[in-house]
């Protein structure tokens, strides 16, 4: 391409050109395609200067923006990154908390080796009854325990300490809580015993406030669990 | 405290390279075009920006442009630009347009021609391959429309020949590079 042909292109293609030189400029560009297709390739570069030109205004003008973080992120980011914050949090406390729990739950949780079983009004029907549960639940078959408890004619204290126990094995929790207080509201006999379980139960499901009261009862007077309770006490604080 | 800007005197500033005039329209009208962006449609701060931002840069090609006449005031020119470019901002992003008529209205003519496509970021590429010397000769002339003599004055040419041959070059070398990657699309 000559300069000369190059200076009317270029004119043409930037509105350089009185309405005169356009209309005879047009007319040649009907009869020759080549420089029908020079001017496309002049207008394509031009355009392209036009947008390169602007953007580098843009950048010598105006501040850049200040866009916040969250804004910068698409609306679908901005709810899921405060959401996924959130979840982590949680699960990590329910993680970290728990395993706190179950490590002091696992510590002082041992079975109960005895029971000391009474017949306080001649029921030897119960009393067996209380015995083969209680046997069922140093062997392991807490079903069959919790079975055989509920044979029992007249429920006290001491069947409500077996099946807290059975149901502590059988992960029941909240069953376990309710049939430790039932036992816990009978004879003092086995009150510090169910106490401890009760204590142990509240600590494992989170109550904390609950267990602390428990555990203090058993460290006021003396019984079997004081030691332990004590020592479980200062760990919960 | 400046004088208020006229239309003579934005023109001959714009059109004499002077940016500066740019900035201080830029900082003097836009809590005024932002309120009035917020009043025609709820879009965020960065849109209004955004949209402002574009409206003033049509405002200075057209402003700049060789056959460009004035008609109205400059700020109701830019106005209408303002307005244009909201429309087609809300119809690009399929929300409902409804403008209260107001006298930005009377404006109409302003319109952002250029359309971008594949060829033009290819273009784009081109022109940041070529340098500083030739990349600042062609925007100085085809984009800010400076004459040959004025932009020899500032870009330090001998002469506005000169100036012509330097660009012949640099516009060959830019259409070459263009060419064998260009391919358009069948």
């Amino acid at each position: 391409m000559t300069e000369d042909t190059f200076s009317l292109i270029e004119a043409y293609v930037s509105g350089r050109m009185t309405p005169a030189e356009r209309d005879a400029f047009e007319q040649q560009l009907a009869s020759e395609p080549e420089l029908r297709e020079q001017t496309e390739v002049m207008k394509k570069l031009v355009t392209g200067i036009r947008v390169a030109g602007r953007e580098q205004l843009r950048r010598q003008i105006f501040p850049p923006q200040t866009i916040p973080f969250m804004i910068r992120l698409n609306k679908k980011w901005a709810l899921t990154i405060p959401f996924i914050f959130f979840a982590t949090a949680i699960i990590l406390y329910n993680l970290i908390f728990p395993l706190e729990n179950s490590r002091l739950f696992d510590t002082y949780y041992a079975r109960i080796d005895s029971i000391n079983l009474t017949t306080p009004r001649g029921e030897a029907a119960d009393l067996n009854l209380k015995q083969e549960a209680f046997i069922q639940y140093k062997t392991g078959n807490y079903d069959s325990a919790k079975a055989i408890l509920s044979g029992v004619e007249s429920p006290d204290d001491e069947s409500a300490l077996i099946s807290g126990l059975v149901s502590i094995e059988l992960k029941d929790w909240e069953g376990a809580k309710s049939e430790l207080r039932k036992a816990l509201n009978g004879s003092r006999k086995n009150a510090a015993t169910a106490n401890w379980y009760l204590a142990l139960i509240q600590v494992r499901t989170k109550d904390y406030a609950a267990a602390k009261a428990s555990l203090k009862e058993l460290t006021d007077q003396p019984n079997a669990y004081q030691e332990s309770a004590r020592r479980l006490l200062q760990e919960l604080k | 405290m400046q004088p208020p800007l006229d239309n003579s005197s934005v023109i001959a500033l714009l059109k004499g390279g002077d940016q500066g005039v740019l900035r201080r329209i830029y900082k003097e009208t836009g809590k005024e075009f932002l309120s009035w962006i917020y009043t025609q449609a709820k879009i965020s701060n960065q849109e209004a920006e955004e949209i402002f931002q574009d409206s003033l840069l049509v405002f200075y090609e057209k402003m700049i442009a060789p056959a460009f006449s004035l008609s109205s005031h400059w700020k109701t020119f830019l106005f209408a630009i303002g307005k244009n470019k909201l429309r087609e901002f809300l119809r690009r992003n399929q929300r409902a347009v409804s403008f209260e008529e107001s006298t930005h209205d009377r404006v109409t003519e302003a319109e952002d021609d250029i359309e971008v496509d594949e060829s033009t970021t290819l273009v784009i590429k081109c022109i940041e391959e070529l340098g500083a010397p030739c990349k600042d000769l062609i925007l100085a002339y085809y984009y800010h429309t400076l004459s040959l003599e004025e932009a020899s004055l500032k870009l330090g040419y001998k002469n506005a020949n000169s100036a012509k041959n330097q660009k012949f070059k640099c516009m060959q070398r830019l259409k070459e590079l263009f060419l064998q990657r260009y391919r358009p699309e069948p």
